[in-house]
C-alpha cells in the first residue's frame, strides 16, 4: 500500500462540501512560438476550454491563472483579450506547480460553494529568456553559487544510479518511452521517435544527463473549467470527477536528505490517495513530473506504482508504456510535450481528462477510469521541491 | 586563478580556534541549531541569537554532477556536488578535482582570498577537493 511520512499537510479535499469536476479543458500545442507572449499562448486554450464545455463565458464566477514569468495581472491581460474582464481574477506563482496549484485553489473555491464555476489557466513563455537553463532567484545560496535545475535532477540521477546500480542505457530509457509516446501527441513539442542511441549520443547537459534526457525550453498554455458536480449535466462537456487535489511545500532540512525519494511527493502522493480512496493499483494512466529522466523512475516509487529501486524493471517490463497496466505520460510527458512552467500542470490534466473521456486517438489508454497529475518544482535550498501538486480524477 | 562559484564575502568567512580559514555557518545560541549560511533567524526555536561556527573542511560526497550547459554567464564545464559535513550540515560546493569524483568520496574544503571587491571587502572562493589530495 502507500507508503506514508509523517503527516505534515491535511487532507484538505475531506472538508469541502460539494464534489467537483471538469467540464472542459483546451491547450495550445507546446512548442517555440517565437514573438508570442503569455497572453498570445493563453486565450486560445482559454478559448477552447469554454467551446469544450460548451458554457458562456459570462458563466465564469472566478479566475484562477498559474504562471512563473507571465508577469503581473497575467490572468487579467488573458481575460481582456476574451471580454472577460469583471469577476475576481487569482493570479498564482507557484513554480512548476504554478498551474496545478490554482486548479487546487479553484477547487476549493467551487467546492465550499463560494462560486459554482471557475476558469483555470496555466501560461508561460520560455523562449522569452533566449536559451539556457531557467533563471532561478539568486538570493538562493545554492543558486548563487552555481546550482541549475539540471543539475541538481543529475545529482539525483547519480546517486539514484549508485543506489541501485542502474546505469546510463537504462536511465535514458525513460526518454525512448516519453518520445514514443509524444510521437503520438499533436500537441506536444516533439513529435519524433528517438533511440537508444540518440539518446546517450545527444549534447551532454549535466552528467549523466543528456540533452534528449532533459525538458526542452519552450512555450504553452492550458485551460480548464470546472463546476460543482451537481451542476455538470448543464453544460457540454463530458465531466471528469475530481476526486482528489492535494498541495504540499517542501519540508526544509539544511542536513542530510536523501535524494532518491522526494519527501514532498511521497508526502502528498499518502494524502491523495488517502483523500481519493483509492491506491496506486487503482490509478489508470497518470501525468508525472518527469522534468528529466531521472525524475520520471523517482517518481514511479514516490506514487507507489512499484517499491524503491523497482523503477526500471517497471519501466522496461513495459507496464507504464501504452498499452501497460499503469500508463504514465501517454502525453510524452515534459521531456516530449515541453514544459512551460505554469502551463504543465494545467497540460497534464487536460491529457488526463481527455485519457478518461476516450479522446486520445491512437494513444488513448484503453478503458481509462482514475487518472492521476503530478506538478512538483522550484529550486529551494533545503528542500527536494518547493512546490508539489496532486490530483487525482475519475470518470 | 580557477574560479569556483561566485566570490563570497568575509560574513561567510570564519577563523577557528587554530586561526585556520573556514566557511562560517551559525549555531542557535539559544538550541544548538546548526545552520549554513549562518541564519539570521533559528529555524527551531526562531531564537535570532545566533553565534558564527566554523564549519568542519572535511566530508563526504553525496552526489554530484559536471554541469556543461549551465546559466548563460556560466563557464563551463564545472562540477558541483553536495558534502554531506562531519557536523551534519549538507553543503553545495564545486569541486577542484572533475575526474576523481566519485558516490561517498572523502572530500575536503578549501578556502582562499581572491581579492576585493569594489567597495574593498575581501573576496574569498571555496571549493572541495577529494581528501589526501592537493590540487587545488
Amino acid at each position: 500500500m502507500v507508503r506514508r511520512c509523517i503527516n505534515f499537510g491535511q487532507l484538505l479535499g475531506t472538508q469541502l462540501m460539494r464534489k467537483v469536476s471538469v467540464i472542459g479543458v483546451g491547450m495550445i500545442p507546446f512548442g517555440r512560438h517565437y514573438g508570442k507572449d503569455t497572453v498570445d499562448l493563453a486565450w486560445p486554450a482559454v478559448k477552447q476550454a469554454l467551446t469544450d464545455a460548451g458554457i458562456d463565458r459570462s458563466k465564469i464566477d472566478m479566475t484562477f491563472c498559474g504562471s512563473s514569468y507571465g508577469g503581473m495581472l497575467t490572468g487579467q491581460r488573458i481575460l481582456t483579450r476574451l471580454g472577460m474582464s469583471g469577476p475576481p481574477i487569482i493570479n498564482i506563482e507557484n513554480a512548476c506547480s504554478s498551474g496545478s496549484t490554482a486548479l487546487f485553489e479553484a477547487r476549493r473555491a467551487v467546492g465550499n460553494g463560494d462560486c459554482d464555476v471557475a476558469l483555470v489557466i496555466g501560461a508561460d513563455s520560455l523562449t522569452q529568456f533566449g536559451g539556457g537553463t531557467i533563471p532561478l532567484v539568486e538570493d538562493d545560496w545554492e543558486i548563487s553559487q552555481g546550482m541549475t535545475m539540471p543539475a541538481l535532477y543529475a545529482m539525483r540521477a547519480r546517486r539514484y544510479m549508485h543506489d541501485w546500480g542502474v546505469t546510463e542505457e537504462q536511465l535514458a530509457k525513460v526518454s525512448v518511452k516519453a518520445r514514443a509516446h509524444g510521437a503520438r501527441n499533436p500537441d506536444a513539442q516533439y513529435q519524433k521517435e528517438v533511440t537508444l542511441e540518440e539518446v546517450l549520443g545527444s549534447r551532454p547537459i549535466a552528467d549523466p544527463l543528456t540533452l534528449l534526457q532533459c525538458c526542452p525550453t519552450g512555450d504553452g498554455a492550458a485551460a480548464a473549467i470546472i463546476c460543482a458536480s451537481d451542476q455538470a449535466d448543464q453544460y457540454e462537456g463530458k465531466p471528469i470527477e475530481i476526486l482528489a487535489s492535494e498541495l504540499c511545500s517542501g519540508k526544509f532540512t539544511n542536513g542530510f536528505r536523501d535524494m532518491t525519494s522526494p519527501e514532498i511527493t511521497v508526502r502528498g502522493a499518502g494524502l491523495a490517495y488517502e483523500e481519493a480512496g483509492v491506491g496506486p493499483g487503482d490509478i489508470d494512466v497518470a501525468e508525472v513530473h518527469d522534468a528529466f529522466s531521472i525524475a520520471e523512475l523517482i517518481y514511479y516509487e514516490a506514487f507507489g506504482f512499484c517499491e524503491r529501486g523497482e523503477a526500471v524493471h517497471l519501466l522496461e517490463s513495459g507496464a507504464t508504456s501504452i498499452g501497460g497496466t499503469t500508463v504514465i505520460n501517454p502525453s510524452g510527458g515534459l521531456l516530449s510535450k515541453g514544459h512551460p512552467i505554469g502551463g504543465t500542470g494545467i497540460a497534464q490534466v487536460v491529457e488526463v481528462v481527455r485519457q478518461l473521456r476516450g479522446q486520445c486517438a491512437d494513444r488513448q489508454v484503453e478503458d481509462a477510469k482514475i487518472g492521476l497529475t503530478h506538478a512538483t518544482g522550484g529550486g529551494a535550498m533545503g528542500m527536494d521541491h518547493g512546490a508539489c501538486s496532486i490530483h487525482i480524477f475519475s470518470r | 586563478m580557477k574560479q569556483f562559484g561566485s566570490p563570497v564575502y568575509e560574513p561567510h568567512i570564519a577563523k577557528d580556534d587554530a586561526g585556520s580559514i573556514k566557511l562560517a555557518g551559525g549555531c542557535c545560541d539559544a538550541c544548538g541549531v546548526l545552520s549554513f549560511p549562518r541564519a539570521q533567524v533559528c529555524v527551531e526555536c526562531l531564537s535570532e541569537n545566533i553565534k558564527i561556527l566554523a564549519m568542519p573542511d572535511h566530508g563526504v560526497l553525496y552526489s554530484y554532477s559536471i554541469v556543461r550547459v549551465g546559466r548563460t554567464r556560466d563557464r563551463v564545464p564545472y562540477a558541483v556536488g553536495y558534502i554531506d559535513l562531519e557536523n551534519g550540515i549538507r553543503l553545495f560546493s564545486h569541486f577542484s578535482d572533475i575526474a576523481a569524483l566519485e558516490v561517498d568520496l572523502p572530500v575536503s574544503i578549501k578556502i582562499e582570498p581572491v581579492g576585493e571587491a569594489e567597495d574593498g571587502a575581501p573576496l574569498y572562493q571555496f571549493w572541495a577537493a577529494p581528501r589526501n589530495t592537493t590540487n587545488a
